[in-house]
Formats: structure tokens, C-alpha cells, sequence
């Protein structure tokens, strides 16, 4: 069964954004830097003016200060989404994101998926692919910590979504879960 | 015509640092990394020198030059070696990917097959943009960000030279894959 679909620009950047806001190791570093920024605002112009001979004007800083540091801590998260946006239009531009982007095509058989994209053509087998994750508007093909492949739902061009979805998902073969309960053996009292 | 290589996380973060000094993209947001961070350091060095200890100035001008001078000549090594950490925390805490490993190369007409455990990729003559080679390494881009990696001392199988040699004579940029699939 196949499906063929049209991969954007926008379709990279909510990959982006969500490969972020599911990364414990990124939003740590990231909250990290909004507390440290906060608190150098909201502490450095006040230490500085408390040891020079402004002393009389610690006040009004402070207020400053803090009035600053609130609207960067609130302005941050929009900050780092502006930055995605601007890097992946700059990528883009720079023709880095070439085989990532345009008409694709996937195609699922009994031993694996085959993937087309502008002149390349993949066929992974199911232990290829780490996990298939969907969401309402994307399905990823994740092959691991670093390659994904999206199919990004509301572009379709060809071929039944739905259809494909669940004949993905029926090919896949189950993993073990880690937290699965184990079924230990029961007692025989004979 | 075919080689077999074995590649390990070494070669990955090679292509990283040979991506990274070839990116206008990464090249630009370093500058922007350097000239921030070296007037934010310079900057503060001297508004601390001048508000609190104004009798030491000229001392603590040449400190804020030292290490203004010191972060910007460090800026690109910063963003390497961080690059470096996360590739290699990223490779070996994952499961085994098909980027690690053995694969095979095999150059035909009408382009050119990888082979891992796992995968099988044809790739069209007209999906190569370049192919680079440094002194350890020879990249085939896809894109500046994608390429298959050869590490010239872990070739287990076949000759690299009479491999590229072959890619001369056959590589044609117009060439697309013909109809058939793997």
C-alpha cells in the first residue's frame, strides 16, 4: 500500500518544535539560560549601582531591572520559536534542507517501508525504524535519536491516509514494552 | 563495483565538524555567537571596572580585551566541541542505528546502492550534490546536512580509488532513477 504527500517547510519547523518540547536534555539547557538571563537583569544593574556612587539610585533600578527581567522570562519561549523559524527559512535559503522537503512517497510492506523522495529511494525493514509515533496532524517514522521521517497528515496527494495508517501500524511489529508486567509463573499447590 | 566500510560515531562527528566549517548557515550564527557573546563579555568587564573599582581602569581595560579577544577566538571551538558532546551522547545512548556500522557501497549506471543490516538506499546520480574528501574522509552529499560517510581507514572490503574512479566515469548530474523499486 502506498501513500504519496507534500513535505513543507512548516511541516520541518513543527517537527522542530515538538522534537524540543519532547527533549528533557534541550529544555533543560533552555530553561536554564532563561533563569540565568532573568536573574543577571534582575541582580547585575542593582549590584552595580549598590557598589558605585549611585547608590541613592538602587531603587528605580531595581524596578527597572525587574520590570526587564519579567518581560525577558515571559518573552523567551517566543524568542526561541522566532529563532527556529528564522534558522530553518535561513536553511532552507541556503538549499540545506535539499531531500528533506517536496513530493514524497512512502510505501509499506510485509518486511518493511519503502521511502521516495526526489531521486532516492529507501527501504528500511521494520528493525530499521525505532517507533512510529502519530499525532493529529503528523506520523513519524522515527529511525533514531537523530532521523526522522514525517508524513505530514493534511497533505496528501495520493492514496487513503487512514487505510495506509492502520496497515502501518498492523505491519509493525510490537516491541516488548520495558514496563510491561511480567507474568510470572503461579504457585502449583499440588 | 562495490566497497564495504565500518563506521563508528568517530566518523559521524567528523562529517558534523566538516559540516559545520562548510555551512554559510553555521558559519553566520557563529559570527552572531561571537560578536554577542565577546561585546557582552567585553561590555560587562568594563562597566564592572568603571562603576566599582575605577582606580584599577586601565588594568581592567586590558582584562575586558583579553577576554573579549580570548571568547571570540574561542567562539567556534565552543560551538564545535558542544556539537561534538551532543552527537555522541545522541549515538550511544539510542538504539543501533542504521548510520553506525557496516555498509556496503555499490556504484552502478544509474546511480548508487548502500546496503546496511537493515536498509537498502538508491540513490540517482541526480540526488549527489558533491562529494568531498578530506584526509581521513570522503563524503557523498545529498545535502550539505545529509551524506554518506567512507572513512578511508575502515574500508574492510574493495578499493576506495577504483570505487571514486568509477563514480567519474558513470556520475551523470541528469540522471533519475528508473522505474522498479527495491
Amino acid at each position: 500500500m502506498r501513500i504519496r504527500f507534500d513535505i513543507a517547510l512548516e511541516d520541518l519547523i513543527a517537527f522542530e518544535e515538538a522534537r524540543i518540547a519532547d527533549s528533557a536534555d534541550v529544555r533543560k539547557r533552555q530553561n536554564g539560560f532563561r533563569r540565568f538571563v532573568t536573574g543577571y537583569l534582575l541582580l547585575a544593574p542593582v549590584l552595580l549601582v549598590a557598589f558605585s556612587s549611585m547608590q541613592a539610585y538602587w531603587l528605580p533600578v531595581l524596578l527597572i531591572s525587574a520590570a526587564l527581567s519579567a518581560l525577558f522570562y515571559r518573552a523567551y519561549p517566543g524568542m526561541m520559536r522566532k529563532r527556529l523559524r528564522r534558522g530553518m527559512h535561513m536553511m532552507r535559503d541556503e538549499g540545506e534542507l535539499g531531500l528533506s522537503l517536496g513530493e514524497a512517497e512512502w510505501e509499506v510492506l510485509e518486511t518493511g517501508l519503502i521511502t521516495r523522495i526526489a531521486g532516492l529511494e529507501t527501504k528500511l525493514t521494520w528493525a530499521a525504524i525505532d517507533r512510529i509515533e502519530t499525532t493529529p496532524d503528523y506520523t513519524y517514522l522515527h529511525i533514531d535519536s537523530i532521523q526522522t521521517c514525517i508524513l505530514p497528515h493534511r497533505r496528501i496527494l495520493s492514496g487513503d491516509l487512514s487505510a495506509f495508517l492502520t496497515e502501518l501500524n498492523r505491519q509493525f511489529p510490537p516491541r516488548p514494552s520495558l514496563f510491561a508486567t511480567p507474568t510470572l509463573p503461579s504457585a502449583d499447590p499440588n | 563495483m562495490h566497497i564495504q566500510v565500518q563506521r563508528d560515531v568517530d566518523d559521524i562527528v567528523a562529517f558534523s565538524d566538516h559540516y559545520l566549517s562548510r555551512s554559510r548557515y553555521v558559519k553566520r550564527a557563529v559570527a552572531r555567537y561571537r560578536l554577542f557573546g565577546a561585546l557582552a563579555i567585553g561590555g560587562v568587564t568594563l562597566l564592572v571596572t568603571f562603576t566599582m573599582a575605577p582606580d584599577i581602569a586601565l588594568f581592567g581595560t586590558i582584562m575586558s580585551l583579553v577576554a573579549t579577544l580570548g571568547f571570540a577566538s574561542q567562539a567556534g571551538g565552543i560551538v564545535k566541541r558542544s556539537r561534538r558532546k551532543v552527537i555522541r551522547r545522541l549515538y550511544t545512548a539510542g538504539k543501533n542505528s542504521p548510520a553506525l556500522g557496516k555498509m556496503e557501497l555499490e556504484v552502478q549506471e544509474t546511480g548508487v546502492i548502500t546496503r546496511t543490516d537493515t536498509t537498502e538506499t538508491r540513490i540517482a546520480w541526480s540526488a549527489i550534490q558533491d562529494i568531498v574528501s578530506t584526509q581521513e574522509h570522503t563524503f557523498v552529499h545529498l545535502s550539505p546536512l545529509r551524506a554518506f560517510i567512507i572513512p578511508h581507514k575502515k574500508v574492510v572490503e574493495g578499493s576506495l580509488p577504483a570505487l571514486l574512479a568509477e563514480v567519474g566515469r558513470l556520475y551523470h548530474p541528469t540522471n533519475t532513477l528508473p522505474p522498479g523499486t527495491l
